[in-house]
């Protein structure tokens, strides 16, 4: 009986610590304005490559220059569409 | 955004029409034109937008779809090209350059209805399709401050001051026709006819959101909760001819 007791015991320790392992996962997944704050300009660089590396860009071959895409527009004759995101947060 | 309408199959041909530019506004230091969306009167991401060749805003696409955006460059192109037309003197076009302006939401309501106002030698065609974007502008407006209060906070306050002025429109037989705003006027209008216990009101909302909305998919839920309040309305006050705000008593069925 006892032992069936201390089974149980260690069982609820174990749903425990895991549960609130995986709350502390997802909390750290959760970009709060204190993490932004917290960002080097490393950190924002690395953000701002990984979004640079997104298959949607050379897939709608999105320019990434302002004053190229503009000379672009001018010299074609056609409007510019513009995608505004950002990459320092998450 | 970029997982559906960027990454839709359809993109890259419609990117061709025009140069696609990426903005990101990383806050890393010495980023090249660090300001740029908020130069351009971005207030979220992600945002898309229209610009000319020297990077003034044009219009935004209301709808996340290629089709979307194939139908909204359409009319971009051709403000653009009645925009030169008139600045190269062809005073003729100027009626033609305030419908697309007005067409594209380019202009703002007020401004719009100062301008109409003025406006010489309208043919009735003109005249009428003016009347119809007027009206659309005047519901983009309301619909702008409703999200702008939204933010603020108190939605429901919001959804039955808005509802009101929709049912007032309504009433007045002032309905827009775009579909971007439709759903916005109908469900806030509904919302409104809730608070009321009007019922026609709230049968002519639900009616035109379910012939409008009924097949389209992503709807079913919204609806439904709907149709249950309708049902709710009826059950509350059966048979009973509305004395409320009687505004939906106005509208042809």
């Amino acid at each position: 009986m006892k032992t069936q007791q201390l089974f149980s015991v260690a069982a609820l320790a174990c749903i425990l610590i895991s549960s609130r392992n995986l709350a502390a996962q997802s909390n750290s997944k959760i970009d709060t304005p204190q993490k932004r704050q917290e960002r080097t300009q490393d950190d924002l660089m690395k953000l701002r490559d990984k979004k640079l590396a997104k298959p949607f860009i050379k897939f709608g071959n999105w320019m990434t220059d302002y004053d190229f895409a503009r000379a672009r527009a001018k010299k074609e004759g056609k409007v510019l569409f513009v995608y505004f995101t950002a990459s320092y947060f998450t | 955004m970029e997982s559906r309408a960027l990454s839709d199959s359809a993109f890259p041909a419609f990117s061709k029409k025009v140069i696609p530019y990426l903005h990101i506004t990383s806050k890393v230091k010495g980023a090249p034109h660090a300001d740029l969306a908020k130069e351009k009167g971005v207030h979220g991401f992600p945002t898309l937008m229209f610009l000319d060749e020297k990077g003034d805003p044009i219009a935004s696409p209301n709808k996340q779809s290629v089709d979307g955006f194939n139908s909204i460059f359409k009319q971009v192109s051709r403000f653009v090209r009645l925009r030169k037309r008139v600045a190269k003197g062809e005073k003729s076009l100027v009626n033609e350059l305030f419908l697309a302006e007005l067409e594209i939401h380019k202009i703002e309501h007020k401004e719009a209805t100062a301008r109409f106002a003025s406006l010489k030698g309208l043919t009735a065609q003109q005249e009428n399709k003016a009347n119809q974007l007027l009206i659309n502008s005047e519901v983009y407006a309301h619909i702008k401050a409703a999200y702008a209060a939204f933010n603020r906070g108190g939605r429901n306050e919001v959804d039955l001051k808005y509802g009101k002025l929709f049912a007032e429109m309504a009433a007045k037989k002032r309905i827009p026709n775009e579909d971007t705003h439709l759903f916005t006027f109908w469900s806030m209008m509904a919302k409104y006819a809730k608070s009321e216990s009007d019922i026609d009101l709230f049968s002519k909302a639900f009616n035109v959101l379910q012939q409008t909305y009924g097949k389209q998919p992503g709807y079913g839920r919204v609806l439904g909760k709907l149709q249950r309040d309708l049902e709710a309305l009826r059950k509350a006050k059966p048979q009973q001819p509305n004395k409320g705000t009687t505004l939906g008593n106005n509208h042809e069925d």
